[in-house]
């Protein structure tokens, strides 16, 4: 039977339009300068914000707060989230809604679908769009909704130059060291019935946070490290120094920002390479778009990588959850609410482009 | 040295074919492939929207290295994606990629480079549509011949020439030939009627609309009149039967304007029905109508 609080969920969850919304963190931390609360009210000031920052700096993680405390709060009439990393997922997002709003013929011009979107836009007073992932502005440049009222518009992207687009921004920075020492302590202790009891270093706790660049995502895939492996932050520092030390000889980084990340990666790789399957299917991941991976095609995956028929589907469900655990574990993917699979794209981006780098240099050697 | 491999260890657990970037990407076009809808439809039209992206990130980083039968399959599906909603440069660019890989791998005579041709043909404005087309046309007669092939096969040849008649009547039509039209129509149909108890999937009533619409054109009414009659009576859901009485709509409109109007007026009322007031196929009666009007002095 329905607790009355699955009730008030089903009744109040609207349908989000689009694309599949990712899915927050459990960690999230209101920073001073970009706080939850600020960031909502330069929303409904200015009816459009455009979020920019390096990778992993936590611009999504921000509009889905954003998002998710409206939905929330019942703020809106309607939601979209649309995926414009590139054209084909924009426009796939653009169909989606087209359809699901039933506005617009699926085998029709997609400029005629983008007008029929904006034009139903206009009859609406009440709406909140992220426009997440903006990489190329041209990509959005005829889709511009009148804004009026409660009709918002939330861009995140990685840089705010080459946009003539006039609007509030907001530059993500890394943390200061009280919010990432706060970050790293809740991600550590997440899910763990000791954290009450365990005492809370916030020394050594500070120091991991500054060898880490203050770099959000490094700092939750350091604190996945230490969860799963019930590490001390003191041996984990010696541990990231030292690694990080010999990323250095080995190749001199022009990409500074990728350093933390990277580094937190490789020391979590020694752990997970035991789980050949693991490997596999995460070398498979690596190759897909980082977001929305359909669980029927990471069932695939396993079934093959297996070389088992998988013949029942709770046993293909089996198969790739035991696969998957270490990859949750160490926070390299995440599941999205539709059972699909996402992994950030600067984690994809590192394993890429250092893992095959290294395997190559080795295959010469 | 050591702290390299060190770092590279991921993958060290790996055999020494499975660290290599290239045969993940070969395995990952596969399972993409496997999964992406082969045609579009409303039905299947959601799922290519969810592996669109995944689909895309495939061919990115097979690049130009990899020539496979997956990979030049899974450009076509997207292709056809794309083309449905009016990315005409896109789809061109991945059919002409298709082209290419299946003529390395299948040959010139060979039924995916027919298809792909036939595909590539079908681009709006296409320069070369009629040269392609023929070239489909030659390989499918000649595969049709072949002693060997079996009679699924024959079926399926004879679809796909049907297919490639349609798309050359098409293009005839659209630059005024309709004489040269009505003929690839004609004999398009005859294939499709041939076939269609085999082959459900046939669409019966596109060939009878473009023909009505090519007899029309030449003046000849009363033919198109009994074609559209046909075409309605073949119709296998409403929004084909829209569509017709849509094209009626426009025959009529150049001297039966009551008739027009009653024929757009169903249109819509099927439109309306299957779709809301805002939808977009809503406005092609409407616009034909406004024209009726304006002619009438109303």
């Amino acid at each position: 039977m329905l607790s009355s609080k699955n009730k008030f969920f089903l009744v109040h969850t609207p349908i989000v339009f689009g694309g599949q919304a990712p899915q927050g963190t459990n960690c999230f931390i209101n920073r001073q300068q970009t706080s939850l609360a600020w960031v909502i009210g330069r929303l409904e000031e200015n009816m459009q914000l455009l979020i920019t920052g390096v990778p992993g700096m936590g611009k999504t993680e921000l509009a889905i707060q954003v998002f998710k405390s409206s939905i929330d709060k019942n703020k809106y009439k309607r939601y979209f989230w649309l995926n414009a990393s590139s054209e084909l997922s924009f426009n796939s997002d653009l169909l989606q809604t087209a359809r699901a709003l039933n506005i617009a013929h699926e085998l029709e011009d997609i400029n005629d679908i983008r007008q029929c979107i904006l034009n139903f836009l206009r009859t609406e007073d009440s709406w909140l769009m992220i426009l997440d992932n903006v990489d190329d502005f041209d990509l959005i440049e005829g889709f511009r909704p009148f804004l009026h009222g409660q009709r918002h518009v939330i861009i995140t992207a990685r840089r705010s130059r080459a946009t003539n687009i006039n609007t509030c921004c907001i530059q993500l920075d890394s943390m200061q060291k009280s919010e990432a020492v706060e970050l790293l302590l809740k991600a550590y202790t997440y899910s763990r019935d000791i954290s009450d009891k365990e005492p809370k270093n916030e020394e050594s706790a500070g120091l991991l946070v500054e060898e880490l660049g203050l770099h959000p995502l490094a700092i939750v895939q350091a604190a996945a490290y230490l969860r799963a492996n019930q590490d001390t932050i003191p041996s984990y520092v010696e541990m990231y120094q030292e690694k990080k030390r010999e990323l250095f000889q080995w190749k001199p980084f022009h990409e500074r920002n990728y350093v933390p990340v990277l580094t937190t990666m490789i020391l979590s790789f020694s752990k997970l390479k035991k789980d050949v399957r693991t490997v596999r299917l995460f070398c498979a991941i690596a190759f897909l778009s980082p977001d929305s991976i359909p669980q029927p095609l990471c069932e695939q995956l396993i079934c093959d990588i297996d070389q088992g028929p998988g013949e029942s589907a709770s046993s293909r469900k089996l198969s790739l959850d035991s696969a998957l655990e270490p990859l949750f574990a160490y926070s390299f993917v995440k599941r999205v609410s539709d059972g699909s699979i996402s992994i950030h794209r600067l984690v994809q981006y590192a394993f890429s482009k250092r893992s095959w780098a290294v395997s190559r240099k080795l295959a010469n050697c | 040295m050591g702290s390299v491999k060190e770092a590279g260890e991921l993958l060290a657990s790996l055999n020494i074919e499975e660290r290599t970037s290239e045969y993940w990407v070969r395995r990952i076009v596969n399972y993409v492939q496997v999964a992406y809808p082969p045609y579009i439809s409303p039905e299947t039209w959601r799922k290519c929207g969810v592996y669109n992206p995944h689909a895309e990130s495939c061919m990115r980083h097979a690049g130009k290295w990899l020539i496979a039968r997956e990979l030049s399959q899974l450009k076509r599906a997207v292709a056809s994606n794309l083309h449905s909603f009016g990315e005409f440069e896109r789809a061109k660019t991945l059919r002409h990629e298709a082209l290419d890989i299946n003529q390395r791998i299948f040959g010139f005579e060979s039924l995916e480079t027919a298809d792909t041709l036939t595909e590539l043909a079908q681009i709006p404005h296409c320069n070369s549509a009629v040269d392609l087309l023929n070239k489909a046309l030659n390989v499918y007669g000649t595969i049709y011949a072949r002693p060997n092939s079996s009679l699924q096969e024959k079926l399926k040849v004879h679809k796909k020439t049907a297919i490639a008649l349609h798309a050359r009547a098409m293009v005839y039509s659209s630059a005024g030939l309709y004489s040269e039209a009505i003929k690839d129509y004609e004999l398009a149909l005859e294939m499709k009627n041939a076939i269609i108890e085999e082959r459900r999937d046939v669409n019966i009533t596109n060939t009878l609309n473009g023909l009505a619409k090519a007899y029309s054109h030449q003046g000849n009414f009363e033919k198109a009149e009994e074609l559209y009659q046909t075409s309605l009576s073949r119709c296998r859901n409403p929004i084909a039967e829209a569509d017709t009485r849509n094209h009626m709509g426009n025959m009529y409109s150049q001297c039966h304007f009551n008739k027009s109007l009653q024929q757009y007026n169903l249109a819509l009322s099927i439109y309306e029905k299957q779709y809301n007031a805002n939808h977009n196929l809503v406005t092609k009666p409407l616009n034909g109508m406004g024209n009726v009007y304006v002619i009438l002095g109303k």
